[in-house]
């Protein structure tokens, strides 16, 4: 399967391409009071913020508070977004300080059970036989489970990286890591997932 | 022997340096455990990257009852940075739905709300004052 969001093929390119400069263009304008263009960076951006989240969280209904609450700070703090970085990897950093600031809150009711609540509408295979599907799902809940119980610092890493296809750079971008540190995370958490799975 | 380590998820995800990744295609052709290890890396990556894309639950957009592509996110009741969402999606949903091009508040003004109610209000939600505002009271 390739990639989850693959940036060449999605409208909103984050990291480079010619939808950067939409954005540029949508977020002038939101700034300039016009409301909408700000309501048309969540349409482009919700679904793929989405995804991550749920993935990352475990939850739907939690990523979708923190999408929430991601896209409210982002609209109240546009005026502090200088554009140094896409406003894509800017939302990501907003998104995953929610995450893990209320993920420090409720750290008690953490638990690796909340892999099974990662839902969402995800495609099915019409052609698939139900035996195809029993078992793919069964394949997908371990996978999810293991990412799961890796240390968050790891998660989100191999997330953005494998799920959403960022750079090493951008990576460091959204996380403000050091490269270096990038790429050793991405390289042992993949080898925690591979052991966790074998 | 210096095997390559983490130089190995990086050649698989092309953020090597040529200097880095002549080094690594030549200890491969020697080394049986990183030959190994190379291929167990690209399992793990093979298998997180099959995970199904989540999209959002269509009942999310159903429950709202607005707009289908601008707000996807559903109440709750309970966490005030949901109604916040709420708000401030219906706000964008309906803006952009009536007056594309013309509200009345800019972001510098709904960021002064928003420090002014956080400052003076606790709990408020800052955006019940953008709804307001933009409502015409």
């Amino acid at each position: 399967m390739p990639l989850a969001w693959n940036f060449s093929s999605n409208s909103g390119v984050p990291y480079g391409g010619t939808e950067v400069s939409e954005d540029d263009r949508l977020i002038a304008e939101a700034r300039a009071g016009h409301t909408a263009a700000f309501g048309q960076l969540v349409k482009t951006y919700q679904n793929r913020l989405f995804n991550t989240l749920a993935h990352y969280v475990g939850s739907p209904e939690e990523a979708e508070d923190v999408a929430q609450e991601a896209f409210v700070q982002a609209f109240v703090k546009l005026d502090s977004f200088k554009g140094d970085s896409a406003f894509y990897t800017w939302l990501y950093r907003i998104a995953f300080n929610i995450s893990v600031s209320r993920a420090r809150r409720r750290r008690p009711e953490t638990s690796i059970d909340r892999a099974k609540d990662v839902g969402g509408k995800e495609p099915q295979g019409m052609d698939e036989s139900p035996s195809h599907q029993l078992e793919r799902k069964e394949r997908v809940e371990l996978v999810q489970s293991a990412l799961r119980e890796l240390n968050d610092e790891y998660r989100a890493i191999l997330i953005l990286r494998e799920l959403e296809g960022c750079s090493y750079e951008s990576i460091a971008e959204v996380l403000e890591l050091p490269i270096g540190t990038v790429r050793s995370r991405i390289h042992r958490g993949r080898k925690m997932m591979r052991e966790a799975l074998t | 022997m210096i095997h390559v380590g983490e130089l190995a998820s990086a050649y698989l995800d092309g953020e090597t340096t040529p200097k880095e990744a002549a080094r690594l295609v030549a200890h491969l052709a020697d080394c049986d455990a990183c030959q190994r290890e190379m291929a167990d890396l690209h399992a793990a990556r093979s298998v997180l990257r099959s995970l199904p894309v989540l999209e959002l639950p269509e009942s999310i957009r159903v429950d709202l009852g607005l707009s289908h592509d601008v707000v996807p996110f559903r109440r709750r009741p309970a966490a005030w940075v949901g109604a916040a969402a709420a708000a401030v999606m219906i706000f964008v949903a309906v803006a952009t739905a009536a007056a594309p091009d013309s509200v009345g508040l800019t972001l510098v003004e709904v960021s002064a709300q928003y420090e002014q109610q956080t400052l003076v209000g606790g709990g408020v939600s800052p955006v019940v004052g953008l709804v307001r505002a933009g409502g015409g009271e």
